[in-house]
């Protein structure tokens, strides 16, 4: 029944999303950007292929980011500020229901917005690969482009179910941005601190407690650049086991799992005022 | 149908503002078929004892019971109605689409939910309205299309925190006559309200809350004598208090 619960939940939420002014604006604004790599690629002399993927995907994951940020923070705070929960959870619900009804339907939301632009950016390729000679951009995988677009769509939710965590421990949309943009900036940074400790590490000596402290943090903040594959978009074969793919899918998504289930136990116990 | 006991509530100190303490030692107990009045003053703890009911917010001490469970089992809730005091929704969602979520989470089936949604958005003055976007709607349409939803799975038991608010004479006037005409079907009802006109025309039992105490709780006739009012009695009640 919960489960009937939480799809109807999910549906008002994605109905509500694609009438979003807002959210239209974001998607017309990224497709126009990645139409427009079609003239950029003029811009580059040489490795076009590689250009005009990096530029590509780095709009994808811009408008991913600005959509989480921007749509899914002010869904769920307000959400709270503006009294919707009370409207939403005077129905049968619990609120564990009502934390996965929520993450469902942004979820559906974001893996719409990304189809959108994945199946442009795809035509935007392939459209550049035609008009050049195959010296300049000789390989395109479309397994790998759907890798890379998985990977893309999986670290986003890892941050979807982040701002749901902290939607849950603090009051006030603004405080839930800070917070998940904080997040985000330590995730981002912290491969490069570790990778720059390990260096060091290897000339010097190893201080013990910082490297088992990098390594609780890269539990709590993990690193999204494992599940960044779109170097692999250009190349024939993957330079990464596939066991090596599935485990970091496998981990993020159980990480995803842990989050929500964080955020269920934070709504459970929170006043709703 | 509702039975609260020694209910303490405080919330607690945030940022610029201290502690409150919102409830204390509430007790109160509506029966089935039975129309309750909650009124007092502003910050008297209507609204607190409304969210403790609905569980929106956790006693500090004390036992809430709703048709015989915890206010947190969910699926008690599928016979609670609750009219919030202000009706908001996902500005982007229409009449209709919220109707047939308020449906579905009560497990009606789709005929079921657009029978109901034809007669209770008839009743409201809504069917015409049924498939507009909730932002274009007026605070009374609005409130209408919230009465709607909680009514919309024929509740046994009705929570409704200041039913009139935002509405006209002509609104008001019909929310009365329906607010009676379901008291006539045996629901119970609990009327949280500060317009003391209604009262009178409505509830059966009443419970007076002030700094977070109840003041009376009993019948409403007993409450006053003729030719005094319930506003009167209630203003008295209240000074002789402070």
């Amino acid at each position: 029944m919960q489960f009937n619960n939480i799809t109807s939940l999910a549906r008002i939420i994605i109905l509500d999303g694609i009438r979003r002014h807002a959210l239209l604006g974001l998607l017309l604004l990224s497709l126009f950007s990645e139409i427009m790599g079609l003239f950029f690629m003029d811009f580059i002399s040489h490795d076009v292929g590689r250009a005009s993927s990096d530029f590509l995907f780095s709009i994808m994951w811009l408008a991913g980011l600005l959509f989480l940020f921007f749509h899914a923070v002010q869904v769920i705070s307000w959400d709270e500020e503006r009294g919707v929960i009370y409207s939403i959870l005077s129905r049968p619900l619990s609120r564990a229901s009502y934390v996965i009804g929520v993450f469902s339907g942004l979820s559906v939301l974001l893996i719409l917005l990304h189809a959108v632009l994945g199946i442009v950016a795809l035509s935007t390729l392939i459209w550049i690969q035609s008009m050049l000679d195959p010296t300049y951009f000789q390989t395109l995988s479309l397994p790998h482009f759907l890798l890379s677009w998985c990977g893309l769509v999986i670290a986003q939710l890892v941050v979807l179910s982040v701002v749901m965590l902290f939607s849950g421990l603090v009051r006030g949309g603004f405080p839930v941005l800070l917070l998940s943009v904080a997040y985000y900036a330590i995730c981002t940074a912290l491969p490069t601190v570790r990778e720059s400790f390990y260096q060091n590490a290897a000339t010097t000596d190893t201080n013990g407690v910082a490297a088992l402290l990098l390594q609780i943090l890269t539990a709590f903040f993990p690193d999204l650049t494992d599940l960044d594959y779109k170097n692999s978009v250009l190349i024939e074969t993957l330079t990464t086991s596939y066991s090596n793919i599935a485990a970091h899918f496998l981990i993020t998504s159980f990480y995803c799992v842990i989050m929500i289930a964080c955020a269920c136990f934070a709504y459970n116990r929170r006043d709703l005022q | 149908m509702i039975k609260l006991q020694n209910i303490h509530k405080t919330y607690p100190k945030q940022l610029g503002s201290p502690a409150h303490k919102a409830l204390e030692t509430i007790s109160f107990h509506l029966k089935k078929g039975e129309v309750m009045g909650l009124i007092g003053a502003n910050g008297a703890g209507k609204s607190t004892t409304i969210r403790l009911i609905m569980d929106f917010i956790r006693p500090d001490q004390g036992d809430i019971s709703v048709l015989g469970h915890p206010p947190s089992f969910p699926l008690i809730r599928q016979k609670i109605g609750y009219l919030p005091e202000v009706a908001r929704f996902p500005q982007n969602l229409t009449c209709m689409e919220m109707i047939r979520f308020a449906g579905e989470t009560c497990q009606m089936q789709r005929k079921q939910i657009e029978e109901a949604a034809e007669k209770w958005l008839t009743r409201l003055d809504l069917w015409h309205a049924k498939d507009r976007l909730l932002r274009g709607f007026s605070k009374g349409m609005q409130q209408r299309a919230s009465f709607a939803m909680a009514l919309i799975h024929e509740p046994d038991l009705l929570v409704l925190d200041e039913p009139m608010s935002g509405l006209d004479p002509i609104g008001r006037a019909k929310i009365v006559a329906l607010i009676l005409e379901l008291k006539q079907e045996g629901k119970s009802i609990l009327l949280c309200t500060h317009l003391l006109d209604d009262i009178n025309r409505i509830v059966d039992q009443l419970l007076v809350l002030h700094q977070g105490k109840v003041r009376y709780a009993g019948e409403l006739s007993n409450f006053y004598q003729e030719p005094s009012t319930v506003e009167e009695a209630f203003l008295n009640l209240i000074s002789e208090e402070q």
